[in-house]
């Protein structure tokens, strides 16, 4: 083969090589891209604290919601929880108390964090909570227990087609040292 | 033959009005609709076949035609056109259309399937490796739900039941012309929690929730399966909807509510071993034998044996905390604490540390289960 | 020596003989021959497998395997045949054909070729091996969805280490092609004249370049979740199964076209062959070709309607699967086109290719129907989509390969197969597929899921035929296997141009093929689709 086509070929097998450590770094890439596109989605919201909802809303009328609570522990993990309440039926734009009971079944000390999931998933962005156990990790004693409020409030611009919530709060471990995943 | 009827293990399914597909029948068409969902689903499906249908036909005439008209044994000579571009628009813009056509109508189901609005029921559903929990979250009850065949049944030594592989022990009672709200969510693996006559299917993702809905017309039995690849016992974990009239759902409400208070075990209680052994038994019936077998011999390289097991011979504290809180190391053994009474797991317990080879003499109470929940065994 | 009917090596050339010959092979015929015979034996233990599937199903009722077995044999039935048999095959007919078609001497990087083959042997051996290992084969279908393929024994690692090593053959055999297509075409051999069969695995060849490290990706996640602690696919460490659904379709999807294309390729070529009639509107059959690559990154979550996605994404992705129907749409007109006004003649090779675009067209059609997020809502997981990936699969790409081979043969060996022998297997295996295969569409309708070792009794009779029509099948291959030898051994010397409308530029060359050919460019004129006008100069020896 002529040395000039013999450059040639190389510099082609070059970038297509390039091209393929670039698709396998983008499939790593869609570890954190699938996470980003979840929050800005509202599919998985980010556990911070949520602004009150805005005066303007305050103009819309408020109208009832049905509010039902659950809770998950994946198996293997020494958790507990359980919401002390099942279902209530409240206002939009109303404060709203809650309360969970958590429990570590372990003789170990434990870290846990609560992940807050919605359904429908579009009413995430309508569920402004004020204070919850979901804000922080939570360190707890070997066969400790104990009750956390949620504070919440759903904002009155709330859609139309949305007349009940459903928050489940899934607990998982976090390794001591770790920093929130 | 494989398709005998056996009219005695079906005289209580036969007290129901079925419309499920009998057996023997060779169905070509998705199954009789029961909610307005399936009514939907179906009749986009006809519509469907019909466009498709339509144009294979079309497709297959052209092409008839062509090979027996344009060959070259029957002196046709090929005319040398290779391009037309009024005919290549002609053919794309067309397909395009009937896309559209068929978009309008798909879209609406899309949009239709997702309206959880006006619930007046919920029920959260769990899948496990290899059965269903569901659990009424507006009274607080609960059960699990297993395949119902026995397993001579599926060996070939008995005759097979009329409902093979689509029965279990405890149905999913809800009311008719209540729109009824799902909850789903698994406990270990993606399951997928399938009903053709109702016209729902939705993956139960270990650790997410999702939800679905469902209103049905008429009392009946509806069957269906799981429909994701859970592990081995993936196509033993059928699912059953019993649909009653609203007032017999509350008579059964009632009485299944009045049963929860009442079936509570005693924690307390101290057993005979006796007594532990031949409960636990039928809990290590109901929900070991998957794995580790009948005989106790599990399967080699893949489940481990209880008959001759150190663990199970050895000391307590370890046998407990395996079946309480599940294998780190092996996660196909689950955390049976989720999902078993203290009196249940007390009673398994007791019954492996006395079954097959293994004489250990000993026994576990229920309050050592409860104890070692809350960490406080020594 | 003759083996698999190639002209003897050159005595007088320093290349290796005997097994040095095809173990240091850098020769693409040969380097094809060693792929197409792989292929085709990998074909056959695939077979095996869905065999012993058929044969658990024939009745309700377990009778031959536990559930634990089955769920491994539906997994290595579909590992093996997709990675084993027909993208090695598909690769082949390329190394075999492409060279010969735009009058290049070789592939680009003829060492290379070796390793890509040579690493196919031993990623096999991997993936066979893990039956036998503690817990048997991996048992996740060949989707390996997370967590189930987290929780499995060793087989799961055998498999991921077995697919890292066919990636890196499969890379390497694209980059190949890629190369070869765009630098080393003679002068006249344009790209917007080439033969389609090259277009198809050029474009090929980028899918492959472009999705095999997405996958090598999502099976390392399931590897590190498995043993290095991380959490990808575990909700209780802030990960999410659907993730690896979204990572893993992302390479299925293409990859399913991977598979496809090459197929519409041969197709290309074979219609106007024995239509005698050029290939009708070849530049939308390139635009339609590749409009079809790009849009198959786009509908990769049309495998994930029920897992819970919001109404939106679904409706994105319905509308995007649908719109594939078009330019696939397209195609398939234009082959028939191609067919209107021909003066055909059907022999073996187009009697597969018919078959393969009324069968292809079945299978797209039930496609359409999937697509549509509502009605699949009753036909995911179900005996359905096993029945709509086998014709697109089956009667497609298989369909296409055996086409390819029968039209190729004569050019490869100097012999002719026997073409009674070819009929024989093309009705015999038409006839028994759809046999296997319709059933499966009402199958699924009525209810039945998939990858279940047992089924309700109202599904018995479709299965019954199924299974039959499934041995039937099976049989069937063994005529051509008995043909293919045969035919290298005792077939008739062919004629240099065995078919009269073989125009382009491998038909010009001796029959057989010179073991190498092209050693000098020659200079071509060359019509659309690779018909070469005029030839002047090349050298071959």
């Amino acid at each position: 083969m002529a040395s000039g086509m013999q450059a040639a070929n190389l510099t082609l097998l070059r970038r297509l090589l390039l091209l393929v450590l670039l698709m396998f770094g983008f499939a790593w890439g869609l570890v954190p891209l699938y996470r980003v596109i979840c929050e800005v989605t509202g599919l998985n919201r980010v556990v911070v604290a949520d602004a009150m909802p805005g005066r303007d809303a305050a103009q819309i009328a408020a109208r009832p919601v049905l509010l039902q609570l659950d809770a998950m522990v994946q198996p293997g993990l020494p958790w507990q929880v359980r919401p002390l309440q099942s279902r209530l039926q409240v206002k939009t734009g109303q404060f709203i108390q809650l309360q969970y009971e958590l429990r570590n079944n372990s003789r170990q000390q434990v870290v846990g964090q609560a992940i807050p999931r919605y359904l429908p998933a579009e009413a995430a962005a309508y569920v402004k909570k004020l204070e919850c156990f979901c804000f922080r990790q939570q360190l707890f004693q070997p066969g400790e227990t104990r009750r956390f409020p949620v504070v919440l409030v759903i904002d009155r611009a709330l859609p139309a087609a949305i007349d009940s919530i459903t928050l489940s709060y899934s607990v998982f471990d976090v390794p001591q040292g770790e920093g929130r995943p | 033959m494989s398709c005998r009827y056996m009219p005695g293990s079906t005289a209580a399914s036969s007290l129901f009005v079925s419309t499920a597909i009998e057996a023997q029948v060779a169905a070509i068409n998705l199954q009789a609709p029961a909610t307005s969902l399936a009514r939907l689903e179906y009749d986009l499906h006809s519509m469907l076949l019909l466009v498709t249908g339509g144009i294979f036909l079309l497709v297959l005439a052209v092409m008839l035609y062509a090979i027996v008209r344009h060959r070259k044994s029957a002196g046709h000579a090929a005319k040398l056109f290779h391009e037309n571009t009024t005919v290549e628009i002609i053919w794309t813009i067309i397909p395009l259309l009937i896309l559209l056509l068929i978009a309008w109508p798909a879209t609406q189901a899309v949009l239709n399937q997702k309206s959880t609005r006006g619930e007046e029921l919920t029920i959260k559903i769990t899948g496990y490796q290899w059965k269903w929990r569901y659990d009424y979250l507006d009274d607080n009850f609960g059960f699990m739900s297993h395949l119902a065949t026995p397993a001579a049944a599926i060996a070939g030594t008995v005759a097979k039941p009329l409902n093979y592989l689509l029965e279990v022990d405890e149905p999913l009672v809800v009311p008719t012309g209540r729109k009824v709200r799902l909850l789903l969510t698994a406990n270990d693996v993606i399951h997928s929690w399938w009903v053709p006559q109702l016209g729902i299917k939705q993956d139960a993702i270990p650790g997410f929730l999702r939800d679905a809905w469902f209103m049905v017309d008429r009392p009946g039995i509806y069957r269906g399966q799981c429909s994701e690849l859970c592990g081995k016992d993936h196509g033993f974990m059928p699912i059953v909807v019993d649909a009653r009239s609203p007032e017999d759902y509350e008579h059964w409400r009632a009485a299944r509510l009045k049963q929860a208070a009442a079936s509570a075990d005693d924690p307390t209680r101290v057993w005979t071993l006796a007594a532990l052994r031949e409960r636990g038994e039928k809990v290590y019936g109901q929900n070991c034998i998957p794995c580790h077998q009948a005989n106790g011999r599990g399967i080699p390289g893949s489940f481990p044996a209880l008959d001759g097991s150190p663990v199970v011979n050895g000391d307590k504290a370890g046998h407990i905390n395996i079946v309480l809180n599940g294998s780190q190391k092996n996660p196909a053994m689950q955390a049976w604490g989720k999902q078993l009474s203290d009196t249940d797991i007390a009673a398994v317990i007791s019954y492996e540390r006395n079954a097959w080879g293994n004489h250990t003499g000993q026994l576990v109470q229920p309050a050592e289960i409860r104890a070692a929940r809350t960490g406080a065994a020594s | 020596m003759a083996i698999a009917g190639l002209a003897a090596v050159p005595q007088q050339s320093h290349r290796p003989h005997g097994w040095r010959r095809w173990l240091f092979a850098t020769n693409h015929k040969d380097i094809g021959s060693l792929y197409l015979w792989f292929a085709f034996c990998m074909f056959l233990v695939g077979g095996v497998l869905a065999l012993c599937i058929r044969a658990e199903l024939f009745r309700p009722g377990l009778q031959f395997f536990q559930p634990e077995l089955f769920n491994q044999l539906t997994t290595l039935h579909g590992l093996i045949m997709v990675f084993g048999a027909i993208m090695p095959a598909f690769t082949g007919l390329a190394n075999w054909m492409l060279p010969l078609m735009i009058g290049a001497p070789d592939m680009a990087f003829a060492r290379m070729n070796n390793w890509s083959f040579w690493l196919l042997p031993p990623a096999m051996a991997l993936l066979l091996l893990s039956f036998v290992v503690p817990g048997g084969a991996a048992a996740a279908g060949w989707t390996l969805y997370a967590p189930l393929s987290v929780q499995l024994g060793m087989g799961m690692d055998l498999t991921i280490f077995a697919i890292h090593i066919l990636g890196v053959s499969s890379i390497m055999g694209a980059i190949n092609i890629v190369v070869t297509i765009i630098n080393l075409r003679a002068p006249g051999m344009g790209m917007m004249k080439m033969p389609m069969f090259a277009w198809a695995s050029l474009i090929t060849a980028y899918l492959i370049i472009a999705v095999m490290p997405v996958l090598a990706g999502a099976v390392t996640m399931v590897l590190t979740d498995r043993h290095f602690g991380t959490h990808f696919f575990n909700a209780a460490g802030g990960g999410d199964p659907i993730l690896y659904q979204h990572v893993f379709w992302f390479f299925g999807h293409p990859e399913v076209y991977i598979m496809a294309l090459p197929a519409f390729g041969i197709v290309s070529q074979v219609i106007p062959t024995f239509a005698r009639k050029p290939l009708f509107g070849y530049t939308s059959m390139v635009y339609a070709t590749s409009s079809i690559g790009v849009l198959s990154f786009m509908v990769w979550a049309h495998h994930m309607f029920v897992t819970g996605m919001p109404a939106t994404a679904q409706l994105f992705f319905m509308y995007a699967t649908m719109l594939i129907a078009v330019p696939t749409g397209v195609k398939v007109f234009n082959w028939i086109a191609t067919m209107w006004e021909g003066s055909m003649s059907f022999e073996t090779p187009m009697l597969f290719a018919i078959g393969f675009i009324l069968l292809f067209t079945i299978g797209g059609l039930s496609g359409v129907t999937l697509s549509v997020a509502a009605v699949d809502v009753q036909l995911h997981g179900s005996y359905y989509v096993v029945a709509h990936f086998h014709y697109v699969l089956v009667a497609g790409a298989l369909f296409s390969l055996f086409s390819a081979v029968y039209y190729w043969f004569p050019k490869m060996t100097g012999k002719m197969y026997s073409e009674r022998l070819g009929r024989l297997h093309f009705w015999w295996s038409l006839l028994w597929f759809n046999v296997t295969f319709f059933p499966m569409h009402f199958l699924g309708l009525a209810g039945m899921p998939r990858r279940i070792p047992d089924y309700a009794l109202q599904f018995t009779q479709f299965n019954q035929i199924a299974s039959v029509g499934a041995f039937m099948f099976g049989l069937g291959q063994l005529i051509f296997l008995v043909n293919i030898l045969y035919s290298l051994r005792h077939g008739k010397t062919a004629a240099q141009q065995p078919w009269e409308g073989g125009n382009t530029l491998e038909w010009r060359l001796p029959t057989p093929a010179p073991y190498h050919s092209f050693s000098e460019a020659p200079q071509l004129d060359v019509a659309e689709n690779g018909v070469v006008v005029a030839m002047q100069g090349g050298k071959h020896g």
